[in-house]
């Protein structure tokens, strides 16, 4: 049995190696024997509608701004995708799209998903970009390390949760000390965030997604991926 | 009088530590800001070498190629780009009058200068993704160098014409250069998200070969913006691990070199600096000579002996130019490698990057892969979802490459690619070694 995950515009929305979240997860369905089928999707290009999960990365402004039509074009398909049982990983500008709107760095401000109750301001008047190394810490998954390199204010309406909360380092606004979106979506499962490096430094994140996604193609899922965390270089710190 | 006293600080500063490459220039431009300005005044109109990879190589070459031509040139070697540097590589001389600068300059940098000394000429090698924390996005980067292009009367711009990205650049006089699709040249596999949009129109460009990041053979169905022609070009070409040899078409004449460094990155940095020197009208002599003679700066395609082992050594500081000299090692089969990454300031903080190059070649390496440096541990990472089966880590540099080149037999290839303040920290245990 082969899953299917999506990455979408993986040439126009990949700016800081986002597709080593992609790389993480093929890592790791190979060490649990999963067959993974990485589709691109590209401009006009259909979405699988087998995929269990949908990756979008961030890009420059005008890279946004020119999947934008495409990509709102989608929301009621990736409403039901997800509402279905799908998980949706949005990574820097991926996470601030599936908001209400958000602001480009000339205060441009701009239409987004709307899956979710967050917006996106720009960074006000001596604010400075939100450059370097995050920390934070969240119930489900314990410290999670990234970098993070963004201009835009993320806030999160009264109904959502942070996915973590800052130790270290500026997260969605440098305000609230909060990092990041986890929402639970009808079946499905929406996470936005602005770490780089997501899934490659916070292995436990790629092993959940890939049980959620995996659950009824592996049995002894947890047995498994026991094994293979104990085989790992003890080096490595993530 | 500021000026004066800004340039005798500078001097002093140069006597106590004659090595330095930006602290005595940053002394003297924070006495005298107008230093620079009046020292370019003295000089010749200035040749000016900007863009993202190349630059110091390119340089490299074109000084190497003047010289030979017997002009009196100031070269800033270092490498240092930065006003500080430039204005430390003009106190280095003795006599400034009516020497010819040929100076690499960094692509923010270039438009303070040229508004006080407009250049005769300059190369740009090419615009790649790097250090977005520094300047944020690709079309930031290319309008801080369209700022920069001011020339005088007869000025020339020399252009990369497979450069989708720099080709966007005006000026009144261009030259392009460029390798012909007909070249013998090899497919890139590489991820790369620089050849997704015309810089014009902002769709989507199109290419019928691409061969080294976003350069290749371009056009653009929305605007019909495409590859320009090329007056000076490569219409052979055989890349080996050691050199490459190219002929090289001018408009009336063609010339056969052999460039003394590997990788298509070099064939690039040889015909934009031999365009140049065509364009300053150099005989091809010495254009020739001036290539053929080339000996690389530290770090930069340098060969170097270390505890009685060859070494080579190459920077990196971006996606393109890493996978790059990755393709390079995957053709050496006998290649053993070491990855210094370093994220201070002049690396580029951000290491996110590392997972844009294409460490995929080194999946099927004989030999384990030493890594190290302050991001030592992510690039760690990197290598393992790329497959690679060996790593070696170590968190102290020294002892990476002491191990590194102690634990070699004569039949292995060593090859370090280390970030640029991590090639420092090499190059200073080269020295004491060599002491």
């Amino acid at each position: 049995m082969t899953i299917t995950i999506t990455h979408l515009y993986p040439q126009h929305m990949s700016l800081y190696g986002d597709r080593g979240n992609i790389l993480a997860l093929l890592y790791w369905a190979s060490q649990l024997n999963l067959k993974i089928n990485v589709q691109n999707c590209s401009l006009n290009e259909p979405i699988d509608q087998n995929t269990k999960l949908i990756m979008l990365g961030g890009g420059q402004d005008h890279d946004q701004e020119k999947v934008l039509k495409d990509l709102l074009n989608r929301r009621n398909e990736l409403n039901d995708l997800i509402l279905g049982g799908a998980i949706f990983l949005g990574i820097c500008g991926g996470y601030q799209l599936l908001g209400e709107y958000y602001e480009v760095a000339d205060g441009k401000r701009l239409d987004g998903l709307n899956l979710l109750g967050l917006y996106t301001k720009k960074a006000g008047i001596g604010e400075k970009r939100i450059i370097g190394n995050v920390k934070a810490k969240s119930n489900l998954f314990g410290l999670l390390t990234g970098f993070e390199n963004h201009g835009g204010r993320t806030f999160l309406g009264r109904k959502l949760k942070p996915l973590a909360q800052i130790v270290q380092g500026g997260g969605n606004n440098a305000q609230d000390q909060t990092e990041g979106v986890l929402q639970n979506y009808g079946q499905g499962l929406i996470i936005g965030t602005y770490f780089h490096g997501f899934l490659p430094k916070n292995r436990q994140v790629a092993q959940f997604i890939l049980k959620k996604i995996a659950q009824a193609e592996t049995e002894n899922f947890e047995n498994i991926l026991e094994n293979i965390n104990q085989k790992i270089c003890n080096y490595l710190p993530y | 009088m500021k000026n004066k006293l800004g340039f005798y600080a500078g001097k002093l500063a140069l006597t106590a530590s004659p090595k330095s490459t930006s602290a005595p220039g940053l002394l003297a431009s924070k006495i005298a800001p107008e230093l620079l300005k009046e020292l370019f005044n003295n000089l010749q109109s200035p040749v000016f070498i900007t863009g993202t990879n190349g630059k110091s190589s390119s340089a490299g070459f074109l000084a190497n190629i003047l010289e030979k031509n017997k002009q009196n040139i100031i070269h800033n070697k270092s490498g240092a780009n930065l006003v500080s540097g430039l204005l430390t590589a003009l106190l280095k001389e003795n006599n400034l009058k009516n020497k010819k600068p040929i100076l690499e300059i960094d692509e923010a940098v270039l438009r303070k200068i040229t508004s006080f000394a407009p250049a005769e000429l300059i190369l740009v090698t090419n615009f790649f993704r790097d250090q977005l924390d520094r300047f944020g996005e690709m079309q930031k980067t290319i309008s801080l160098v369209q700022e920069g292009l001011k020339f005088t009367e007869s000025g020339v711009l020399i252009n990369n014409a497979d450069d989708p990205n720099t080709c966007h650049l005006k000026a009144k006089n261009t030259i392009y250069y460029g390798i012909l699709p007909q070249a013998q040249f090899l497919n890139s596999p590489i991820f790369a998200p620089e050849l997704a949009n015309c810089p014009n129109c902002n769709s989507d460009l199109n290419y019928s070969a691409q061969w080294l990041g976003q350069l290749g053979d371009f056009y653009c169905r929305h605007c019909n913006y495409q590859k320009p022609q090329p007056q000076v070009f490569v219409s052979s070409l055989s890349l080996s691990p050691n050199h490459s040899e190219a002929i090289i078409n001018f408009e009336h004449n063609s010339l056969k070199i052999q460039i003394p460094l590997p990788g298509l990155f070099n064939v690039y940095n040889a015909i934009g600096a031999a365009t140049s020197a065509y364009s300053l009208k150099v005989p091809f002599e010495a254009i020739k000579a001036g290539i053929e003679s080339y000996k690389p700066l530290f770090g930069r395609s340098q060969e170097t002996i270390y505890k009685g082992k060859k070494l080579k050594i190459f920077l990196i500081k971006n996606p393109i130019g890493a996978s790059e000299i990755l393709r390079l090692i995957h053709s050496d089969e006998k290649a053993k490698v070491l990855i210094a990454i370093n994220d201070n300031y002049a690396d580029g903080r951000d290491v996110s990057w590392l997972w844009d190059a294409h460490f995929e070649y080194l999946t099927n390496n004989k030999f384990s892969v030493y890594v190290t440096g302050t991001r030592g541990s992510d690039m760690a990472i990197r290598l393992k979802y790329a497959g690679v089966q060996k790593i070696s880590y170590y968190k102290n540099l020294q002892k990476a490459i002491n191990n590194f080149v102690e634990c070699s037999n004569n039949y292995e290839n060593l090859y370090i690619i280390p970030t640029y303040t991590a090639l420092l920290q090499i190059t200073q245990l080269m020295k004491l070694e060599k002491n």
